[in-house]
Order: C-alpha cells, then structure tokens, then sequence
C-alpha cells in the first residue's frame, strides 16, 4: 500500500510541481488576459467619462431630436418589459413567501416576514433581477444594433453631418435604460410585496395584512428608498454604458458582433455584481 | 439643364475666390502602425466655387484625404486651413461650425441610418442642427426629396432603395444644411447609366447655382477611382499617385497628360450615356 502510494506520489511530484514555477505558457496566459482586461476596463471607463460630460454639457442641444429617443428608449427598456416583470414580481412573492413561511412557522418567528421581504425583495432581488431583465432583452439588441451601426459606417456617416455619435446613439440608451431599470425595480419590488402577501393569505398563514404591511414598514429605513433608487440607476446606467461601449467604442467588423455582444453580456453581468457588493457594504454599514 | 461647361460660370467667381479649404505640407497616416504615411506633402487649396475632381486607385486614401478636408480628422503633421482659419487652433465650437458648412457624403450606399424612414434621414441634421421637431422640416425634406427623385419613398426604410437611390438619399441628408462645399467619396461607383447621367445633371446645376438647385454655387471635391464621366463637369483635376498629390491642371490639361497612372484611370470602362 505505501509502496504504491510512493509510486503514484512520484508520478505526480506534487512537491515539484509546487516549487517549480509556472510554464511560461501559463504566465503568458494570464499576463495578456490581464493586460486585455486592463484595457478594456480603461477604455471603458473614458468612454464612461465622456458620456456623462456629454450628458451635462450637451443637455439643452439638439434637445427636439435626443428627448423623443430617450422617451422611446423608456418605452423599448421599460414598458415594454412590464408584462414580464409582473409575472416575475408574482413568482418571487410567491417563492420568498413561500420559502420563508414555512421556516418562520417552524420557529415562530412570523414576524420577521416583513424584515425578510425588505432585505431579499427591495434589498437584493428587485434591483438585480430588473436590471437583467433589460440586459437580457434590450441591452443585447443595444450592442447588435450599435455594432451593426459601425461596422457599416453609419456612425462616420453621423460625425461627417456634425452629429455627435455619443450624443445620438449612447445618451438616449443610457438615460433610458437608467430610467427603466428604476422604475421596473419599482414595480417589480411592489407587485412581489402584494403578491407575497396573497401567497401568505392562500396558505392560512394568521397573518393580517396590516400587520404584514406594518412589519414592511418597520423594516424599512429611509435610506433604503435612495439606496434602491441609486443601485437600480446604476445597474441601468452600467449596462448602457457597456453594451455602447462593446457596440460603438472600437473598429468592429460584422463577424465581431457575437463575440462583442457576449463580452458585453458578462462585462454588464458582472460590473452590476460588483456594485451590489459595493451597495452591500454601505448596507452594513448603516445597520 | 444648364450646358456642359460649368466653368464658364464658375471661373468669373474663382479668380478672386479665397480659399475656403486648403492644405499645407499635410502627411496622411497609414492604418497599420509603422507602415509608410498614405501621403505626404500635401499642398491643396480649394477656392470658393470650384469643382476638383480627385482621380486614385482604390485603397490611395481618397476617403481619408475627404476626412481630412471636412475636419473630421486631425492632422499630425501639415495644417488644415478651414474658411481662412487654421482648424488646429479653432475651438471646439468654431470648428464644429465650419464643418457644418462642409457635407461629406460617403460612397458604398451612403450609409443611411436605417431604422428611420427616408424623410426622417434627410431631416435629422437639420432637426438635430437648428433642435426643432421633424414637422418643421418638412418643407425642406420634401423639396430634396422631390430634387433626388426620391418623393414616392419617403415614408419608406431605406432599405426599400436600390444602391442608386440610397446614394441619393446620401446627397439629400447632406444638402439640407446648405453646406458652402460638398465632398463627394465615388459616388457613381456601381451605378447604371441613367444614374450617372442624373447625377452628373445635379451637380451640374448645384456647381453652377443654376437649374433646380436654386442656391449658391456650391464648391465639388468628388473622388473616384474611374475619372472619365466625372471630366465634363470638373474644373481642375488631381490624382494621387505614389503617397504624393499631384494637380494635373484643368480637364483639358488633364486630358493631354501623358501620366500612366491617370491614363490607365482614364481608360477605366465609362458608363454608357
């Protein structure tokens, strides 16, 4: 037996292969993955940057063109969404309420269902699922659209009548996103809060909706209502901004387009991931 | 239609016209880094009025040099002088105003926007320009598209419109800012003979201010890789020919030249007229 253990150990060399260094494969590997990321993390954010000088310095120009494209971007990121975030504002009431009843039955601790609602509902889930929603549906078509838009030399065709590419294409998405995502979070966290409350009313729980929308109110805090607010721009804002930048900021071809629009979908996915860590951290700090 | 000749018109305004384009000493850089600049030295003034035709072989930087004379890009090396003023040193609003008096229209279909109709392209850089509603354009709109034959589609995608149409629609989207100098990158590239017929009338009549056009005499700079239909209409020739601009005089001087390079340009097949 520890002769064969012996054997396999030399065979792996597991000690050698820990003090040995990497092949230089590997560190060439990750080195430009790091590199490329860099680059694009910079590239991202100047392109940020200038969007949002844009946005201040260039609010009164051309405001007869911009306003009726922020308004359709509304619609397109935002009305047009309602039906699903309906359905999915019924099917996480009734998944939280659900799931937590029969916990807090279990330990007679009904009471903290408002508190458990707040902090999942309006807390976490509301904003993030919102925000997926508009990456899923209309931040994928925003990067088609807009890589479509260079690759066929549209956006030069634009900077050659005096059209700020910027100001035409990546504002109206980015205002309208932003506002979309808040106001579908909106609707989103107060359909699961009523529909949490008939799942508790279809399953007997003794629980009066005064006193269930009480627990709701004694759960929150001011701040949560500017926090939500702020996390659910956010999320809209950052995925605009990626998914303009992937589609507009760099020379692409048409065969790029697939390649660009996944890097935008993780890119969004994960930058909205790092701000609700940053929410999270602002949230331990005011409880 | 107005005869042949422009020049006859034009040449009464050129003598004294100041430069309302020029160019000094100005290097191109090439796309790759560390290939050789597109060009180098270029010396090009354009006066008010004129009409260029810029004879290259594709891939010579015809598209770049327009670029470069509509102020989209900067120079590294060599000054742009825009309407008298040096483009390198004109803030950013005075710069943004002198190229809105210069249109750029691109060849390969014009790149229209597509998902407005054809009235709402031709509208957007008035509306956005003067930030007033597509209805108080449509005066204009309608006008342009009437001048471009493209009325019936208005209300159409540009997708509706054949590679001819789409070019004009191109012209129409930069002519409703009234620009003082239309750049013109191969626009009758791929078209029958009954386009190039209709565009070589339009801008006939826009060079000279006459015909339906009905405005100033509007300064032409058209780049093309087949320069014959284009001789009739131009008042001065130049070609690009190894990273160097050269002016090969008036149509006439142009016509005798024995240079190889514009000789075998010249022989490029000619749409039927």
């Amino acid at each position: 037996m520890d002769k064969g253990l012996a054997a396999a150990r030399n065979l792996v060399n597991v000690q050698a292969m820990l003090t040995s260094p990497l092949p230089r494969s590997y560190i060439n590997f990750v080195g430009s993955r790091l590199i490329t990321w860099s680059g694009t993390f910079s590239g991202l954010l100047r392109f940020s940057l200038m969007t949002f000088t844009i946005i201040l310095t260039k609010r009164r120009v051309a405001a007869a063109v911009i306003h009726p494209l922020v308004r359709a971007q509304i619609a397109r990121a935002g009305f047009r969404l309602l039906p699903i975030v309906l359905f999915l504002a019924a099917a996480l009431g009734f998944v939280v309420i659900g799931q937590t009843v029969a916990l807090l039955t279990q330990v007679g601790a009904q009471g903290l269902m408002g508190t458990v609602m707040v902090t999942v509902v309006v807390r976490e889930l509301g904003p993030i699922l919102s925000a997926l929603l508009v990456l899923m549906r209309t931040g994928t078509a925003s990067v088609i659209e807009l890589g479509a838009a260079r690759a066929l030399g549209e956006v030069e065709a634009l900077e050659a009548l005096g059209i700020d590419p910027i100001h035409y294409l990546v504002v109206p998405r980015v205002l309208g996103m932003a506002i979309a995502v808040a106001t579908l979070t909106a609707y989103l966290v107060t359909g699961a809060i009523f529909c949490g409350y008939l799942f508790a009313f279809l399953q007997d729980v003794p629980l009066l909706p005064g006193e269930y929308f009480r627990q709701i109110a004694a759960a929150l805090i001011w701040q949560d209502f500017v926090l939500l607010g702020l996390k659910a721009t956010g999320f809209g804002a950052i995925i605009a901004m990626v998914t303009c930048f992937q589609g507009l900021a760099r020379p692409i071809e048409l065969g790029d387009i697939p390649l660009a629009t996944t890097h935008a979908l993780v890119g969004s996915f994960v930058a909205c991931i790092v701000l609700n860590a940053l929410f999270i951290v602002v949230y331990l700090l005011l409880s | 239609m107005s005869p042949a000749t422009p020049g006859a018109v034009a040449a009464a305004v050129l003598d004294d016209a100041a430069p309302v384009i020029e160019l000094q000493g100005a290097t191109l850089p090439a796309a790759a880094p560390g290939a050789p600049p597109l060009l180098e030295g270029v010396d090009w003034s354009i006066a008010a009025g004129d009409f260029w035709l810029l004879a290259a072989p594709p891939a010579c930087g015809k598209r770049m040099l327009l670029e470069t004379l509509a102020g989209l890009r900067a120079l590294e090396v060599g000054t742009l002088w825009l309407f008298g003023q040096d483009a390198a040193t004109l803030p950013r609003a005075g710069l943004a105003a002198a190229r809105r008096r210069i249109a750029l229209v691109y060849g390969d279909g014009g790149r229209p926007l597509p998902r407005l109709t054809v009235a709402q392209n031709v509208a957007l850089p008035w509306c956005y320009h003067h930030d007033r509603p597509e209805a108080d354009a449509a005066g204009r709109v309608e006008a342009l598209l009437e001048a471009t034959e493209l009325a019936p589609l208005a209300q159409a995608p540009p997708a509706r419109l054949n590679r001819g149409g789409r070019q004009r629609l191109a012209l129409a989207r930069a002519l409703i800012l009234e620009p003082e100098v239309l750049l013109l990158d191969n626009p009758l590239a791929s078209l029958d003979p009954r386009q190039t017929r209709w565009w070589q009338g339009f801008l006939r009549d826009l060079a000279t201010g006459q015909g339906s056009a009905r405005r100033p005499p509007v300064t032409v700079v058209a780049a093309t890789d087949a320069p014959a239909p284009w001789l009739p209409l131009a008042r001065r020739v130049a070609l690009l020919k190894d990273r160097r601009w050269l002016e090969l005089g008036s149509p006439q001087q142009a016509a005798a030249s024995p240079e190889p390079l514009w000789r075998e340009l010249l022989a490029e097949p000619m749409p039927a007229n």
